[in-house]
């Protein structure tokens, strides 16, 4: 291939890959503020039941219609969104929480810690996301705090993996070598040296997965073991509208594509990361 | 390889006696009587709650308790389910056949349409075309599978009438054909994702260029050249999805009533069954761990090297 033709090539597909990010950067920034100040920009802004609104279809005033109580469908899909937002930003910051130092621990130090951690890691790495959760979530019950605890239950074990690879990967470098020569202790290395320089590809394959918790929140809240009202998340809305979907549809397209559309931000986003990331894709 | 088969199956024990502690563990950790938990809260007639005491062990020391709940789920005991008043293993028996049909039938679709697809775009490639596979896989791998289940069931069962809206029916292939499109679409889009980088990948192998400067027809070089170096990630991406579908549908099965393991694990939890949810569901993890087993070893099988790296 020749040369210039190469660099076009090359020069063109990074583009694509960048703008990926850039779509999916910008579609999440949209629903962040959706969800925060959505509430300001509706036509009504209480949330009062009247019935002799139920089940109305969309209409200038209540753009996504209104649910059996004659709820406003717009000012809960907002409210729906902060939650199922907050539990895909919180629970990938509490699996961070737990899998950095447990990672960290086991790569550093090794031995039988490192063996206990990572075989317990195993057990996680080997049950089926969604059965797992629904497993603990049916022994505790339902609720915010209680989902936030399984999926950093289930997710921890992903970054303390591939954080702990990354630590033996540069824990006998020169630099650490001669911060142990000096006399620094074993954390103040881990923190102080290693952390910095190794803990940036978790934070973004961390970052890449939160679209996927939103998504497993939504089917736990659907299958009724998720969160418990009054919180709502687009799932529970979803699941809410289950029993009258057929005859109210708007009761679920919206709730529905604004949960996809996000989570799509977040699938550009990891797919541009990856292929950026990735040099033979970028000869395709 | 047979070596590596008896690693990866004691591996896989240890895994599966791990979950089972791990569900033991929390279901000691929840605050409150087990057999309280259990019951989820509901008054039991007495002569049900001492043979559930007895069944548990409750009065014994917590290392047999263990014991007696590992022994018992491997000789088929997983209790007694409170809403239908009969034994876990029989309502297990009667549903998971429905949820293997639905799953055989999703993983034949999406391999011939994953595969498909994925060709199509390799081969035909233009700015326009990879936006569409781009734009088509995203959406498909993004959207919630069971809310793509309520659209299709209002486009073609309501709006439509083309297709039944849920249930089983007499088992037909109508009944088949909503929760099958459902179940597949997620992996229809990996697959053929997977399969479409791989095939530009191997297509700009020199190999390749030798077999079409010797004159073989490019639809042959696409078949016996291209797609047969291209096509092992593809079958190892089916495997593992393999694994994730016996390990039951729950919330397609849900959306179309279908009359399978995973409906019927949504009942139970709607009727605080705990019983049958905790049996059910975890038989449901350790036949995906352990289905996950065969096929990591049956590859070994196929491709040397993975039998011969010791990176895990």
């Amino acid at each position: 291939m020749p040369k210039s033709e190469k660099a076009k090539l090359m020069g063109e597909s990074q583009n694509m890959f960048n703008n990926k990010i850039i779509i999916g950067t910008v579609m999440i920034l949209f629903f962040i503020l959706f969800s925060v100040f959505g509430t300001l920009i509706g036509p009504s802004s209480d949330l009062s039941q009247d019935y002799d609104l139920s089940l109305k279809p969309p209409s200038l005033e209540h753009p996504f219609g209104t649910d059996l109580l004659g709820r406003d469908m717009y000012i809960r899909a907002v409210q729906g969104g902060r939650i199922s937002l907050l539990v895909g930003f919180l629970s990938i910051i509490v699996s961070l929480l737990v899998g950095l130092p447990l990672g960290a621990i086991a790569g550093y130090y090794g031995g039988w810690i490192d063996t206990l951690i990572m075989r317990s890691a195993d057990i996680f790495l080997s049950m089926p996301t969604i059965l797992g959760a629904l497993l603990i979530m049916a022994l505790i019950g339902p609720g915010l705090i209680n989902i936030l605890i399984v999926f950093s239950m289930l997710g921890w074990a992903y970054i303390a993996r591939l954080f702990r690879s990354n630590v033996i990967s540069i824990k006998n470098s020169d630099f650490i070598l001669s911060a142990r020569g000096l006399g620094a202790s074993g954390p103040r290395i881990i923190f102080r040296h290693i952390a910095p320089n190794s803990v940036g590809p978790v934070l973004l394959f961390a970052l890449m997965n939160i679209g996927t918790a939103i998504l497993a929140e939504s089917v736990l809240s659907f299958l009724g073991v998720g969160l418990q009202p009054p919180v709502v998340s687009w799932g529970y809305l979803l699941s809410e509208s289950v029993t009258r979907y057929m005859v109210a549809p708007w009761l679920m397209y919206f709730p529905g594509a604004l949960l996809t559309l996000t989570v799509i931000g977040f699938t550009l986003i990891g797919e541009g990361v990856s292929s950026a990331f990735d040099p033979k894709e970028r000869y395709e | 390889m047979w070596r590596y088969a008896a690693k990866r199956l004691i591996e896989t024990i240890l895994v599966i006696l791990g979950v089972t502690f791990l569900v033991f563990a929390i279901f000691h950790l929840v605050p409150g009587d087990p057999i309280t938990v259990l019951s989820g809260g509901r008054t039991l007639p007495s002569s049900v709650e001492t043979n559930l005491r007895q069944s548990f062990g409750l009065d014994k020391p917590l290392y047999l308790q263990y014991f007696y709940y590992v022994k018992n789920i491997f000789t088929g005991d997983l209790g007694m389910s409170f809403s239908k008043n009969r034994p876990v293993i029989e309502i297990l028996k009667e549903t998971y056949p429905n949820s293997i049909r639905l799953a055989m039938a999703a993983i034949m679709i999406e391999t011939i349409v994953g595969i498909g697809v994925g060709l199509y775009f390799a081969v035909r490639r233009s700015r326009y075309n990879d936006a569409i596979m781009t734009v088509s896989t995203s959406l498909l791998i993004s959207i919630p599978v069971f809310w793509l289940a309520m659209i299709l069931q209002q486009i073609f069962g309501v709006r439509l009438k083309w297709l039944p809206v849920s249930g089983m029916g007499d088992g037909s292939l109508r009944y088949y054909i909503l929760p099958v499109i459902t179940l597949s679409s997620v992996f229809i889009a990996y697959v053929a994702q997977t399969m479409r980088s791989n095939m530009i990948k191997v297509m700009g192998e020199d190999y390749i260029r030798t077999a079409r400067a010797s004159g073989i027809t490019e639809s042959k070089v696409i078949r016996k050249y291209g797609l047969k170096n291209a096509i092992s990630p593809v079958i190892t991406l089916i495997g593992i999805d393999l694994g994730a579908l016996m390990g039951g549908a729950v919330a397609t099965e849900v959306i179309f009533n279908w009359p399978g393991i995973g409906n019927q694990i949504y009942l139970a939890i709607l009727a605080r069954d705990r019983p049958l949810v905790m049996g059910a569901v975890l038989t449901l993890v350790i036949i995906f761990i352990f289905i996950n087993f065969l096929v990591d070893v049956s590859y070994s099988y196929f491709d040397p090297r993975i039998r011969n790296s010791e990176g895990r």
